[in-house]
């Protein structure tokens, strides 16, 4: 026998142990500290180098399925090709999904914030960034507006510096 | 059209994160358990499916969960890898990992492998192959914690 089965959840009768683990969890206090070097790798080496030189957005074409993935990738990941075709695709794209954080982390703009997943017109993948400009002062009006798939575009900030940082998206309606 | 860099990219990033993990209904009953030295899994009612590490809803059909079993802890490597590159607060290398079907279960429970010699790396391999049968090692001090098992040991060969 591999097996006994053992009292259910929420029988703290009939289990010997007491402790109640919705009320009292088992809590792991963690600590990172640690650094390290970024090696972007080739494809996106050039993919950040031309956000800082040519403030544009950049993918691969994949000749076998004949996607564009943004960012570029120096391999298909459907077809596991090497793909070194470079495409700039469009400034302008529909915002596929989101999401608002609400919670601080260390080395993230203070919240509330938006990120979302854009596919850019002539992509076939979707790039996630922040979105700003989105009114955040009630959050169910804030995501219905997002849940509409509305229009983006790609803004770019004055000092590029080659970091994903360098451009965020904006609501194309925003200023219509 | 201006110019094309392809120049290597290179960042130098620094993490500094100080954190709290609050482990759920399903995972602090694990822990405590394991504080005991008990390996307890929890089984879907609707399709049989026993998970370890366990799990409040099934994967399979999205129903809730709240039968619960002990297992012997013993079970089968599925897969492993040997970790010669060692990481800050990680233990010091080279060591071993392992996925570990746990008897009776149908899931994979992630662990150090141990009893095995990695300084040979070939034969490390070969012991480490999967289906070769592993047993809990229990650590004398135990706190709630996945730790409260020092690793996962492999059977010595069936004479
Ligand atoms: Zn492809
Ligand atoms: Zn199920």
């Amino acid at each position: 026998m591999s097996s006994t089965p053992v009292p259910p959840d929420g029988d703290a009768a009939a289990d010997g142990s007491t402790t109640d683990p919705v009320a009292e969890p088992v809590t792991i206090q963690g600590h990172w500290d640690f650094g390290y070097t970024y090696f972007a790798g080739a494809s996106a080496s050039r993919f950040f180098n031309e956000l800082r030189l040519n403030q544009r957005i950049m993918g691969t074409h994949c000749p076998t399925c004949d996607r564009v993935l943004v960012p570029a990738r120096g391999f298909c990941d459907a077809c596991y090709v090497e793909i070194d075709e470079w495409r700039e695709v469009g400034t302008e794209g529909t915002l596929d999904s989101f999401t608002i954080l609400t919670t601080s982390f260390p080395g993230l703009p203070e919240p509330p914030t938006v990120v979302g997943y854009v596919t850019l017109d002539g992509a076939s993948t979707a790039l996630l960034n922040a979105v700003h400009g989105i009114d955040l002062h009630d959050f169910d009006e804030a995501g219905a507006l997002l849940l509409t798939q509305p229009r983006v575009r790609v803004v770019f900030s004055d000092k590029c510096e080659g970091r994903i940082t360098d451009f965020a998206f904006e609501l194309v309606a925003a200023d219509a | 059209m201006s110019e094309t860099s392809t120049a290597a990219l290179i960042h130098d990033v620094r993490w500094e994160i100080d954190y709290r993990v609050r482990l759920g209904r399903a995972w602090s009953r694990f822990m405590r358990g394991l504080r005991d030295r008990k390996l307890l899994a929890s089984t879907c009612d609707h399709c049989d499916r026993t998970y370890l590490p366990p799990q409040s809803y099934c994967e399979a059909c999205y129903e809730p969960i709240t039968r619960w079993q002990e297992c012997e802890p013993v079970g089968t490597l599925r897969t492993a890898t040997i970790v010669y590159q060692g990481f800050d607060g990680g233990p010091q290398a080279p060591y071993a990992v392992g996925a570990i079907e746990i008897d009776g279960t149908h899931s994979l429970l992630m662990h150090f492998v141990g009893g095995v010699d990695l300084s040979d790396v070939d034969a490390a391999r070969k012991a480490l192959r999967g289906g070769v049968r592993v047993r809990a090692v229990w650590a004398d001090e135990r706190t709630a914690a996945i730790t409260d098992i020092a690793h996962f040991a492999v059977a010595p060969a069936q004479p």
